[in-house]
This record gives structure tokens, C-alpha cells and sequence, in this order.
């Protein structure tokens, strides 16, 4: 039983229809979002090869059987074969998508799906469907996924040359959830990197069974009695059951004053609850000092909580970044990291001096 | 006149059953629609062919020779259109048994990328029509390019992201 999603999509398109009466009109509609997922289509067009459909995310009861399909369409100007064959994949902690042999990775859904056909070969302007069944195994809760991989050659590849001959490949990514299943999420850590403006990376996991697809949420920054001093939204993520997400927010808040603040990160993953990751930051007391032989300590130029003046003359140029360079190892630099912190990742290295040199070049 | 006022009235009152009956039996439909994400790629050699997917060796110049690469920045260009978040992976393809060659890529304009059959992230971007340049850059050992390395296969796979 097809619960949410079904896709009918021939160009591009999901549709949910909830029916009274079957038939005739069933087909009609199916027609009409047909030519109206292919007049879009047509609307974008460029010339190379097109496939519809790059992602289907089916939301089924266990012990169904559904099909998908999508279009391989040909624009260029000489004939192409297409393979498709299913595949797994998975995300190592860099964000690079890693392919691997059918069946071979925890919650591949990829010994599920039977291809209409493996191979097709596309003259100029042909376009060929291709159908792809879905075999839901009874007993399974959660998301399970995997990927048809659909690999462009030439026909005629001409003879071997010494050199790089480069091949296309297509990854449709299908994602298939079965009903009911559990969900949960915990944010797993919150770390302050930079303060001018203030930085946050968190980490959020997926506790649960099914694909956080939708993964939304507030950062805020807190005094100690309580009162919300800021608050902005994190960025959208999507996580697959088993795995966690490391996010970086800049903010548009420096903090320019010593103190203890609360920063908060809270976490709605679609479930019935909210979770939340806190840290509380302390911010120092700067106790800057004067540098090599000037008279007067580091000046904070433009009020951004960074002192780039660093000789204290009310200038900022070159030897401003000769004297921090100098002195990068001083106490009175070590002890004052957030006020040095150029390249704004919470220590002090020499890209901090490449960071003060950049803005240095910049002034006009 | 009267025997046809009843006749108008009973004829009315037929309408009206037969109206509702049929709207009792009506179909009912909820259709909800989204676009899909979909994916173009396109690929063209420096020379604007869609059929130049092959970069041959060239003879190294004097220049080259003593910078120790060979560098040809465009060497091939990539349209790609999507209506999703996209993202575009490299790696060699191992088939060949004879090793990977002396070769790194990039987007044009950024860092170079060691390649091996793993494979790297070349580039990315949002919705939208977007032109890729790939820079391509030949490590000389002293000479030109070994052409006992034959022909290697570049995959470039495209997702969403």
C-alpha cells in the first residue's frame, strides 16, 4: 500500500491521489500531469543527456510493490549508450558520496529494485523510460536506500589515444521509507570557533530508522539570567538513519564584551519533540598590552572585536603585519586570542597573519 | 393546468434527487504535485565539440618542460542544469591495470585535486544553469608525457546533493 508519495513521474513529477472511484479518470490525470511535467521540461532543456528524475523518496507500508520511472533523453549529436545498473552508496565525513557494489552497505534497499532493462542505446534526440521495480520485504521499518547508476558512453568511442577520455555517469538516488518507524535526533555537540563574528559548529545524529529529511532549528545566545540577547535559524539538514551531520553557522554578532553566555542550538527533526545541544561560552577580559616598542597597546579600528591595529598608531598597514608576526608567540598575544583571531577559528596559527595581511591589502 | 403543475413539480424534484445522488457519488480527488529534481550534463571539449570528451597528450614546451607540467586550463567544460542542489564527483576508473596517470584536475580558477579511484567532489552549486571549466594539469618526469600510459578514464558523476 502506498501510503504518501506515489511516483508516476515520467519527466518529473510526484503525485498523491486519493481516490473514490478508480478508472478512467485516474488515467486522465496521470495523462495531464505527464504532458505538464513534460512541458516543463522541454521549458529547461539544454543540449547533452537528461535524466528526469534524480532523486524518488517513497513512503510505503512494508510488503509493497510500487515501480518508478524516469527518461534518459539523448539532445546531443551522436548516438550514446546508457547502463544502468543499481548500486549503494553512502557519505564518508567529508561530504563525498562513495559508490559500492549492490547490497554491500546496511540499509541498501539496492536487492530490492529489478530494472525493465540494463542497456539502451540512444540515437540523437531519442529519449527511452525507464522502469524500475520495487520490492518491499515485509518486516522492514525505516528508511532504505540506494542508487541507479546510469553511465553514458559513446557508441563509437574511436580508437585509444594516449590521454583522458572522460565518461559520464548519472546517480538517482531513490530513497524508500517504510511505515510505521521510529524517529529521534540528539544534538551531539555544540563548539564555539570563532567569536568576531561569533562561529558555531554543532553536530545533530539521527537516532531513529527514517531519513530526517527536513531538518530545521534556532541558534540562540542567551545572558545568564536568561534573557535571549540573539537568535537566527541554522541551515536545512537531511540525515540518513545512522549517520550525523557537522554544520558551521556564521552569525552576524561579534562578541565585543567579556562574559559568560549561554549558546543553545535547538532542533526540530519532525518528530514529536524538540532537541537541543547547550554550551556555555566564557568570553575573557582582554588584557592587551603594547607591542615591540610602540607606546600605545592594539587598537580595535573598526569596533569588530578584532585589535588589527596592532602597533597602536591608529593606522592599520604593513607594519601592523610585521609587528604581529613578530610577536605571534608573545604572552600578550597568547593570552588575548580573541582579540588576534584574524582568520576567526578560535586559535592562533600564522594563517592569522596571512588573515591581517588580506585585510591589509583590501584597504583601498 | 393543474395535472401539469404537478408534473413540473414532480420533474423538479427529480432533478434535484438525481443532482444530489450523483454528488454523493462523485469522485473525489486530492492531487498534489511537486516538480522532481532533475539533472542535465553536458559535456564539450576546449574546442566546443559535444564529441571531444578526450584530452590527448601534447609534447611539452621549453616552458613546460622547466615548470615541470603541463597546464591547460578549460580543457573540458561541463553545462550542467538542475532544478536541485547538485554536486559533481571525479575519479579514475581502475580497469586499465596500468596505474593512474600523472594527471590532477580542478574547476577551473580553484585548488588542484589528487585523483585516484576514490573518488573527489570537483564542484557543486545550487538550482540553475551552471558552465564548469576543468583545468587539467600533467606532471612531466623529465620528459613528456609517457605515452605508454595509454588512455585513462576520467568518471565524472553527477548527483543530487
Amino acid at each position: 500500500m502506498l501510503l504518501f508519495r506515489q511516483v508516476e513521474g515520467v519527466t518529473q513529477g510526484t503525485m498523491s491521489a486519493r481516490r473514490e472511484a478508480g478508472g478512467n479518470g485516474r488515467r486522465l490525470l496521470e495523462w495531464g500531469v505527464l504532458v505538464l511535467a513534460a512541458v516543463v521540461g522541454a521549458s529547461v532543456s539544454a543540449p547533452g543527456i537528461t535524466v528526469s528524475v534524480s532523486e524518488f523518496s517513497l513512503v510505503v507500508g512494508p510488503g509493497s510493490n510500487l515501480e518508478v520511472r524516469f527518461t534518459v533523453l539523448n539532445d546531443e549529436n551522436s548516438p550514446l549508450r546508457v547502463d544502468i545498473s543499481p548500486c549503494d552508496w553512502d557519505e564518508d565525513p567529508d561530504g563525498v558520496t562513495r559508490l559500492s557494489r549492490s547490497g554491500t552497505l546496511e540499509r541498501s534497499c539496492a536487492t530490492w529494485l529489478a530494472l525493465s532493462a540494463p542497456t539502451y542505446v540512444l540515437r540523437p534526440a531519442d529519449e527511452v523510460e525507464v522502469s524500475c521495480g520495487i520490492s518491499v520485504p515485509a518486516g522492514v521499518a525505516g528508511t532504505y536506500w540506494a542508487g541507479l547508476l546510469v553511465a553514458v558512453s559513446p557508441v563509437d568511442a574511436g580508437p585509444e589515444e594516449s590521454g583522458i577520455r572522460v565518461a559520464r555517469e548519472f546517480l538517482v538516488k531513490i530513497y524508500v521509507t517504510s511505515l510505521p518507524a521510529a524517529q529521534g535526533a540528539a544534538v551531539t555537540r555544540v563548539t564555539a570557533l570563532g567569536l568576531s563574528p561569533l562561529t558555531i559548529e554543532f553536530s545533530v545524529a539521527n537516532r531513529g530508522e527514517t531519513r530526517l529529511d527536513d531538518v530545521l532549528g534556532t541558534l540562540s545566545i542567551q545572558s545568564p539570567s536568561g534573557a535571549t540577547l540573539a537568535e537566527t535559524s541554522l541551515p536545512h539538514l537531511s540525515i540518513l538513519p545512522g549517520h550525523s551531520v557537522d554544520a558551521v553557522v556564521k552569525t552576524p554578532w561579534s562578541l565585543l564584551d567579556s562574559g559568560m553566555f549561554l549558546v543553545r542550538t535547538v532542533i526540530d527533526f519532525g518528530g514529536d519533540y524538540l532537541v537541543a545541544g547547550q554550551i556555555i561560552l566564557r568570553v575573557p577580559e582582554l588584557t592587551l598590552v603594547p607591542l615591540g616598542t610602540f607606546p600605545r597597546p592594539p587598537q580595535d579600528v573598526n569596533r569588530d572585536g578584532l585589535f588589527e591595529d596592532i602597533d597602536g598608531d591608529g593606522d592599520l598597514d604593513g607594519a601592523d603585519v610585521a609587528l604581529f608576526e613578530a610577536s605571534l608567540d608573545l604572552p600578550a598575544v597568547r593570552n588575548n586570542v580573541r582579540a588576534f583571531d584574524f582568520d576567526n577559528d578560535g586559535i592562533l596559527t600564522t594563517a592569522d597573519i596571512t588573515a591581517l595581511l588580506g585585510r591589509v591589502l583590501s584597504i583601498p | 393546468m393543474g395535472r401539469r403543475w404537478v408534473w413540473a413539480v414532480v420533474l423538479a424534484l427529480s432533478v434535484v434527487a438525481v443532482a444530489a445522488y450523483a454528488v454523493e457519488k462523485s469522485v473525489s480527488v486530492d492531487v498534489r504535485w511537486r516538480v522532481l529534481p532533475y539533472q542535465t550534463l553536458r559535456l564539450a571539449g576546449s574546442s566546443e565539440d559535444v564529441t571531444a570528451v578526450s584530452y590527448s597528450f601534447r609534447p611539452a614546451s621549453a616552458l613546460e618542460r622547466s615548470r615541470g607540467y603541463i597546464e591547460d586550463e578549460n580543457a573540458f567544460r561541463f553545462r550542467i542544469v538542475s532544478n536541485t542542489p547538485w554536486r559533481l564527483q571525479v575519479r579514475w576508473a581502475t580497469s586499465s591495470g596500468r596505474g593512474f596517470p600523472p594527471v590532477r584536475v580542478r574547476e577551473h580558477g580553484r585548488g588542484y585535486a589528487a585523483l585516484g579511484d576514490q573518488p573527489v567532489v570537483l564542484c557543486s552549486g545550487s538550482n540553475g544553469t551552471f558552465d564548469v571549466g576543468i583545468d587539467v594539469r600533467v606532471a612531466l618526469d623529465g620528459s613528456s608525457p609517457d605515452r605508454a600510459n595509454g588512455e585513462a578514464l576520467l568518471v565524472c558523476t553527477i548527483m543530487p546533493d
